[in-house]
């Protein structure tokens, strides 16, 4: 058997033999793992600018939501058009703090309502929560530009978020300033501004406006039934599994409500949940993306393959010689596939290379790209795969050569 | 001397090698062109499919609904956009006296609690206008017959409600009872709408007065979620638009530009689809054609082979005569040739996952201007790609040629 080193050796001085062959073969199989690379490490990228998003709300709080997950998706409490089935109550929220582990909670109310400031009316979204404990569960999350946060005692004041306070309206919006909400015209003064986070994760934060439970239980709204919520926020107390609290609370929420757990009819978020969730999703993406990009690949490998077989070719006369003189059917089978891989690993590195610097590239942009060690090893992998896969043909061809007659080609 | 026989198996094995370097060649552009013609002809199929169920909605047909939607602004969180803007009764009236308008019809949205035996759904419930509504919708009854203008406490449900598994094991049937609201209001279905329409298999639409009953304080006084028109045959139907839209802002005293409302047709809809898609078929058809480049590396790795295997042959061609322009077309020509066999039987190919994808309900289209384009762009490549070895080849000079 041949040592591997000198195979290497072998396959690396034919490979110089035709540069140019070479070089064009190889720079398809650059391409393809560049393109490959890149569009791994953008969705890579994505999925955890989704993670981040998700952590920012806090990874130990929980949300409840009627219906399915399925329904509310596209909005808590905007209109879907989907029929949610399942409502929740405010007594749902006594029986949440019955369960152990479950901290601060507080049941929100999300409605759109006219509001008024000076002459312009615009209908925008409203929420209603018990302040204290909503910003001891989003402690992390909502910043104070200026001004203060509501508390429970508040009556008639609001939180505005950066847009709202900027942009929505025609004129600047001030702590201090007054807005008139409903039909009824409803005073309400603004008493705190909240940093503006801006970007996708920063929607939830730059277009609040969040007033006193109470208050905007106290305007007209007909979607809802007396005492019924939106959805309830809770924390789970430190020391306690996120996971396992929210389990049971699901278990006692779904038995209060006299159904069975499969049968329940709200839907129980954490952030893990979420994450896996959303994780599905961009996995699939990110695998969709990669197959479509393997296209290339598959090309490359072509192109892998029709080199080696005119490599063959030319050899013929050599191939007689090395059986000649004892190298075995093997042997030469595996001196064109190593040939072959290295090819196309060739082609991987650099294609590596090159997908690297586009994630710089995406960096510097300001985007996520994640471009770590496994990547790099897959792609090495695969790229010496490809290689191997193209070349097996034509090095099998070589291996059957019978020796006379190779050594008489011409 | 080598045996005859033998030296047939070498040159024919030779021959084959050659010919094999030729069809590898043309599979790596047959690849990436069955890939970018079947991802375009279900991307056209797609829009196809939009554009048929737009049908549906009517040509002629248009709603005006409250707040500036144009390039629909997507939310992120809970928060829906901020929007500026009410329609009122007058409004609708004002849409009614503007002439080419015909079948004006009021709408209501309103989100209410729904009641059906021990079932309890939040869902939305359109009020309409029964007898214009009717008149610009046409929809398809299943079962029962649509309102009448003097209904009330009726409603026709979509075909979820009777074939779905909302209601768990429970279905709607036509003389089913319902309840709508916080005050339990007592509805009877009196239709099912058919599946194939073009509308949402969850809509229930009730009498216009009982959604304002439902809808209450939700609403101002005289205020309506939408209003829907069609616009008489004989007229211009942008015309006639355009002279809704200047009429309403008119009486509102806001010009065009800073509209707070909106005017929704067929052709508006279709716009924003067709721009969504054409994004997707762009990103995706580009990483495809990522393929085409690396097929078209292999289009030059084999014309460079060519001309080196050729290279007496040029030699004596420019002996006898041939200049290099000679040469040089006489390369690309071969080059575009193998574009033009891969654009060809990747169109073949494309076609062939076209139709696969169409036995999964894709529905798909392979136009004229794709075919085309496919082996117009092929070939392109081959040019391309031949080009260099060409050049390469035209300057060979004839002597060192021959005596190589």
């Amino acid at each position: 058997m041949v040592p591997i080193a000198e195979m290497f050796w072998y396959a690396f001085r034919s490979l110089k033999h035709n540069t140019l062959r070479s070089a064009l073969t190889v720079l398809g199989i650059v391409i393809g793992i560049a393109a490959v690379v890149s569009l791994i490490s953008l969705s890579q990228g994505l999925s955890f600018t989704i993670n981040e998003m998700i952590s920012a709300f806090g990874t130990n709080n929980v949300m409840v939501m009627p219906g399915s997950l399925e329904s509310q998706m596209g909005g808590g409490g905007a209109p879907t058009g989907r029929p949610v089935s399942g409502r929740l109550f405010e007594k749902d929220i006594s029986t949440l703090q019955g369960v152990a582990g479950v901290g601060d909670i507080t049941g929100y109310l999300m409605n759109s309502q006219s509001v008024r400031f000076r002459e312009e009316e615009l209908r925008v979204s409203l929420m209603g929560v018990e302040p204290d404990a909503l910003f001891r569960i989003y402690k992390d999350f909502y910043v104070l530009r200026e001004g203060r946060f509501p508390r429970d005692n508040d009556r008639n004041v609001m939180l505005l978020g950066a847009n709202i306070a900027d942009e929505t309206f025609e004129r600047k919006i001030s702590v201090g300033q007054f807005l008139y909400v409903g039909p009824e015209e409803k005073k309400f003064r603004v008493i705190g501004i909240l940093e503006k986070k801006g970007g996708l994760e920063g929607e939830d934060n730059d277009n609040a406006i969040i007033v006193h439970f109470d208050d905007l239980n106290g305007l007209s709204t007909t979607t809802l039934s007396k005492n019924e919520v939106n959805g309830i926020i809770f924390r789970v107390k430190d020391g306690f599994n996120v996971s396992q609290v929210a389990e049971a609370a699901e278990i006692k929420l779904a038995a209060a409500h006299h159904l069975r757990v499969e049968d329940k009819d709200f839907a129980m978020m954490t952030s893990e949940s979420m994450m896996e969730q959303m994780g599905a999703i961009t996995d699939l993406l990110s695998l969709f993306l990669a197959v479509i990009s393997s296209i290339s690949l598959v090309v490359g490998g072509v192109g892998v393959m029709n080199t080696m077989y005119m490599a063959v070719m030319e050899r013929t006369r050599e191939i007689g010689t090395l059986k000649a003189i004892g190298a075995s059917d093997s042997a030469v089978l595996a001196l064109f596939v190593v040939e072959s891989g290295l090819l196309g690993m060739l082609g991987g590195i650099i294609g590596i290379l090159i997908g690297g610097f586009v994630a710089l590239i995406v960096i510097l942009v300001g985007f996520d790209a994640v471009f770590d060690l496994q990547l790099i090893l897959f792609a090495l992998s695969f790229s010496f795969g490809v290689g191997i896969i193209s070349g097996f043909l034509p090095a099998w061809d070589a291996s059957k050569l019978p020796p006379i007659e190779a050594l008489r080609y011409e | 001397m080598a045996n005859p026989l033998d030296l047939l198996a070498y040159s024919l094995r030779s021959l084959a090698h050659r010919k094999l370097r030729a069809y590898l060649t043309v599979l790596g552009i047959v690849i990436g062109i069955a890939a970018v013609v079947s991802l375009v002809s279900i991307s056209d199929g797609l829009y196809a499919g939009v554009q048929e169920q737009l049908e549906a909605f009517g040509p002629r047909n248009a709603v005006v609904v409250p707040g500036d939607i144009s390039g629909f602004a997507i939310s992120g969180g809970g928060y829906a956009p901020p929007s500026a803007g009410r329609l009122f009764d007058k409004d609708a009236q004002r849409v009614k006296s503007i002439p080419g308008v015909v079948d004006a019809a009021k709408g209501i949205s309103v989100r209410s609690l729904l009641s059906f035996k021990k079932n309890n759904i939040t869902i939305s419930i359109s009020g309409v206008e029964a007898q214009p509504f009717n008149k610009l919708m046409k929809l398809d009854i299943l079962e029962g017959r649509f309102l009448g203008d003097n209904d009330r406490h009726v409603a026709v449900i979509g075909a979820d409600y009777a074939q779905g598994d909302i209601f768990k094991n429970d279905k709607m049937g036509v003389g089913s009872v319902f309840y709508l609201g916080e005050e339990r209001i007592k509805f009877r279905v009196v239709g099912i709408l058919d599946p194939s329409n073009s509308v949402s298999g969850t809509m229930i639409i009730v009498p216009f007065d009982d959604a304002k009953e439902l809808a209450g304080d939700a609403l101002l006084e005289g205020e309506v979620s939408a209003i829907r028109f069609a616009v008489e045959e004989g007229y211009d139907v942008d015309a006639v638009l355009s002279r809704v839209e200047a009429n309403l802002a008119g009486s509102r005293g806001v010009r065009l530009d800073e509209k707070d409302f909106s005017l929704i047709t067929a052709d508006f809809i279709l716009e924003q689809v067709g721009q969504i898609i054409g994004v997707l078929t762009a990103v995706l058809g580009f990483i495809i054609s990522i393929s085409l480049l690396v097929g078209g590396f292999g289009v030059a790795n084999t014309m460079f082979m060519t001309v080196m295997e050729k290279t007496k042959e040029i030699g004596t061609l420019k002996a006898i005569g041939a200049t290099s322009k000679d040469i040089m077309l006489l390369i690309i020509l071969e080059s575009a040739l193998i574009g033009f066999a891969g654009g060809s039987l990747g169109l073949f190919a494309g076609w062939i996952i076209s139709l696969i994808a169409s036995v999964f309900d894709f529905k798909t289209v392979i136009t004229p201007f794709l075919a085309f384009f496919a082996i117009a762009f092929s070939m392109g490549i081959g040019i391309i790609s031949g080009i260099l070895p060409a050049y390469r080849a035209s300057k060979l000079s004839p002597i060192a040629a021959i005596n190589k």
